[in-house]
């Protein structure tokens, strides 16, 4: 291939040089082609852009969620506790009859374990009542 | 096919992102560059696979290349460096031409129809006697179908001593053949 004929030297092997640099696979430009394709310059930053995109995608989310929580926790802040009001209800029932006393241990009897906060809560109203 | 007063041109599109630029370099290119492999290696599996190494390395750098007339001594050196690694990596010495290498062809070969597999092996085996810096001079010519100029830039040597050392490996190459095949020339 490419070669030029030297009268120096032998026509065979010129030839034989040309024959050599000739076989070429068949399909060969096109694997090189298709395996090189992707790494040039222009397509090496589509990675670049869809990492950008992808961090956008990633903070835009992730504002979403916290987002999502926030307007969630305020929710539960504000909405009322349907549980919470009934045995808020119950407890002053049984308070008003005058059975309770300063001794909640009825009033956990009757409502379970786990609340605390809401003896706490009677504490704070029934001294209202007494101060009251 | 591009001009050569058209490669510089070729060359900035391909750079920019242009797939059909590009493929027109590699078509340009890529046969040249596998068959310098190919005759170093005497492997075409491998040759080929270095090629797409080479090839890979191109585009990538080709953004940053800036054509002055050298794109075939700045190609041919990443396909040397690579060629040396990988025949370092594996410690892989050529090995007999075998019939598969003369199947896998494609239309190019009709060259071939003038030359026979004992021809071609009988090539081989001379160019394996040859000096490294000989057979490199001669497969980088007659194989990736170099210039001289382009030769002395990618081997940082004189364009005399290229010429000169061209025209004795050319000669030893042949009274090697002729050894080999046993037949006197007819000029």
């Amino acid at each position: 291939m490419m070669s030029t004929p030297d009268p120096d030297h032998s026509p065979r092997l010129h030839r034989l040089l040309g024959a050599q640099s000739a076989r070429v696979p068949a399909g060969l430009a096109d694997r090189l082609y298709r395996a090189s394709a992707p790494m040039l310059p222009e397509n090496q930053q589509a990675p670049a852009v869809l990492a950008r995109l992808s961090f956008r995608w990633v903070a835009a989310a992730a504002a979403l969620l916290l987002a999502s929580g926030l307007a969630l926790r305020f929710t539960a802040m504000h909405a009322p506790d349907d549980s919470s009001e009934a045995n808020l209800t119950a407890v002053m029932a049984v308070a008003g009859d005058g059975v309770l006393g300063e001794d909640f241990s009825t009033v956990n009897a009757m409502q379970g374990v786990g609340l605390n906060d809401l003896d706490a809560e009677m504490q704070l109203l029934l001294k209202g009542r007494v101060d009251g | 096919m591009t001009e050569p007063e058209e490669i510089p041109a070729l060359l900035a599109r391909a750079a920019a992102g242009d797939q059909l630029a590009w493929r027109e370099v590699v078509q340009r290119w890529g046969p040249r560059v596998f068959a310098f492999l190919r005759s170093y290696t005497n492997d075409p599996e491998l040759a080929e696979e270095i090629a797409q190494s080479v090839f890979c390395t191109v585009a990538t750098k080709l953004g940053d290349y800036v054509e002055q007339g050298r794109f075939e001594a700045w190609l041919f050196r990443i396909a040397l460096n690579r060629l040396r690694d990988e025949m370092r990596r594996r410690k892989r010495h050529a090995r007999p031409m075998d019939s598969d290498v003369l199947a896998d062809v494609g239309p190019s070969a009709r060259q071939e129809e003038h030359a026979t597999a004992e021809e071609l092996s009988a090539l081989h085996e001379a160019m394996q006697q040859l000096p490294e810096a000989d057979r490199l001079v001669i497969d980088l010519r007659h194989q990736g179908g170099m210039g001289f100029q382009q030769m002395a830039d990618l081997l940082h040597e004189p364009l005399g001593t290229l010429l000169a050392r061209h025209h004795r490996a050319l000669r030893k190459l042949k009274g090697l053949i002729g050894r080999r095949l046993g037949e006197e020339e007819t000029e």
